[in-house]
């Protein structure tokens, strides 16, 4: 079922378990449309995506999808939305044939479409298998294909490409749009893998130590260069001539300055460069 | 979203330990009539006598059965730690819900599971025992049963890992409520219900104080479940990694 328009609203969430603050005074409004939320490894992406869902409750401040509350109202929420947890368990036996049955049992969705989504990710293959035989990537997609199956307005993924070969995350990174501009849903994904994902985006939420940092449509956004080379000493001498904040960071050069500027400057004086790309601005403050 | 599904799938997620407990069962069976050689020879006159052998038979099979009923401490906690309660609640189903279908099934398995095995082949065909005596004697394994998976599964919920709960399980129901309880749970009923039906046999078991004890029981299991699930509701469901 899809609606017009879809909002999850967060206000002054807060979260311990035991003693540590995991969540602090989370606030944001989203809407339909892909958004990002990026943040380090434990910085609480998971813990905020149980709390939206109601899995768990808050110690302080309130969620509201589609001004429902997810906590009082699980059953009602959840059935409106498709949330795949970063490691969801098989159901029944191992046979992905069984899981695709009690998958669409539980959730009622169809099996055709599920079998649809399979074969966009080129998983025809794994129906008659175990997961025990499938990898960790190939076991994810086939969950994503059921989770992607729904007729939610609202999807929540937690990590969905963290097991992922390049090729296949920017195959689910095309899924994703696609389906997200056919039926005007809400995505919000969880992500530490900086990638194919970050091409797809409407708003990106910036979680560090906890807190969001910053939250950005994507008109507003700024890029930033990540690059490796060979001679990093130099390349960040030269790079500092035309952008003087330029930073040499855990390895990595930090620079406003874009790919054709770098690729420049690296052929003129002799420089090899290992690897680059780009990131929202705000971003960089995950590898200080 | 398929109305009995849930039920179905924590049934179907149950099989491979009721396989287990049919095992175990069988060897309670087959050590308690041919080893210990109880059974056929206890004396059926009269309907004191019979009582009492009803008694009997239940204390031969508590080591057994308090196996059976750790099995399902493992398949709950099983559920918890391999996130499987996590994806269910993840798709719409509450953590309460999860729980009491898993309480049920892991309940309803080893007393329907024992009550046909020593029931049918023993109670009735070897003591031609009367059917109000069966109900008394499944009311002991039901009462028991509550109370012993509650435990479980608040200990399952407090201790994040798969040997710890079951291992207290044993320990808690075969050494250390037997040791400290048994010795004054034929005058006492809460002795008794923390005894369980170790101590039956030593006391007239339609007595007062079994019935109370039976009922007290199921309060203790029933309340452990309820703080369980509102512990469940507070915490991570995140499997820990093992």
């Amino acid at each position: 079922m899809v609606s017009s328009s879809n909002v999850i609203s967060c206000s002054g969430l807060t979260k311990f378990f035991k003693k540590r603050r995991v969540l602090d005074n989370i606030n944001f409004e989203l809407y339909d449309g892909i958004n990002i939320l990026a943040g380090d490894n434990g910085a609480g992406k998971s813990t905020l995506l149980y709390l939206i869902n109601g899995i768990i409750s808050p110690d302080a401040g309130s969620v509201r999808i589609n001004g429902v509350d997810p906590v009082k109202q699980h059953h009602e929420v959840l059935s409106e939305v498709s949330f795949m947890p970063e490691r969801p368990a098989t159901l029944g036996s191992s046979s992905v044939k069984e899981y695709i049955y009690w998958f669409s049992s539980l959730k009622g969705t169809g099996k055709e479409e599920i079998l649809n989504y399979m074969g966009m990710f080129g998983m025809d293959y794994a129906l008659s298998s175990t997961f025990q035989s499938l990898s960790m990537g190939e076991s994810q997609l086939v969950m994503l294909s059921c989770y992607l199956s729904t007729d939610s307005s609202i999807f929540m993924l937690d990590e969905p490409n963290s097991n992922l070969d390049v090729s296949k995350r920017s195959i689910v990174a095309s899924v994703i749009r696609k389906k997200a501009k056919q039926t005007n849903s809400l995505f919000l994904i969880s992500t530490h893998v900086f990638d194919e994902i970050m091409t797809i985006y409407d708003r990106i939420l910036l979680l560090v130590d906890g807190s969001i940092k910053s939250i950005k449509g994507k008109e507003n956004i700024s890029f930033i260069s990540v690059l490796r080379t060979d001679k990093n000493d130099l390349m960040l001498d030269l790079i500092k001539k035309l952008d003087n904040e330029a930073s040499l960071n855990q390895d990595s050069i930090f620079t406003s300055l874009g790919m054709e500027d770098c690729a420049r400057l690296a052929n003129e004086n002799g420089v090899r460069i290992l690897s680059f790309f780009s990131l929202p601005g705000e971003m960089g403050v995950l590898y200080e | 979203m398929s109305r009995f599904a849930l039920g179905r799938l924590i049934s179907f997620e149950m099989d491979p330990y009721f396989l287990s407990e049919l095992t175990v069962l069988f060897a309670a069976l087959v050590f308690d009539f041919y080893i210990s050689g109880s059974g056929p020879q206890w004396p059926i006159v009269g309907s004191l006598r019979t009582i009492i052998s009803t008694g009997l038979l239940l204390k031969e099979i508590y080591v057994f059965y308090v196996m059976v009923l750790a099995v399902n401490v493992y398949a709950f906690t099983y559920l918890l730690e391999s996130g499987k309660i996590l994806t269910l609640v993840a798709l719409g189903y509450s953590a309460k819900r999860v729980m009491v279908f898993s309480f049920i099934w892991a309940v309803i398995y080893p007393t329907l599971l024992s009550t046909l095995i020593f029931s049918v082949n023993i109670y009735l065909f070897e003591f031609g025992e009367t059917l109000p005596a069966l109900f008394e004697m499944l009311f002991y394994i039901l009462s028991f049963s509550v109370m012993v998976i509650g435990t479980g599964f608040l200990i399952s919920i407090l201790i994040r890992n798969l040997i710890i709960p079951v291992s207290s399980t044993l320990v808690l129901f075969l050494i250390a409520l037997p040791d400290i309880f048994s010795k004054a749970s034929d005058k006492n009923f809460i002795f008794y219900a923390l005894t369980g039906f170790y101590s039956i046999g030593i006391s007239d078991p339609f007595s007062m104080l079994f019935l109370s004890g039976g009922i007290l029981e199921i309060f203790i299991g029933l309340v452990f479940l309820i703080i369980g699930s509102f512990l469940l509701k507070r915490r991570s469901l995140k499997p820990v990694r093992m």
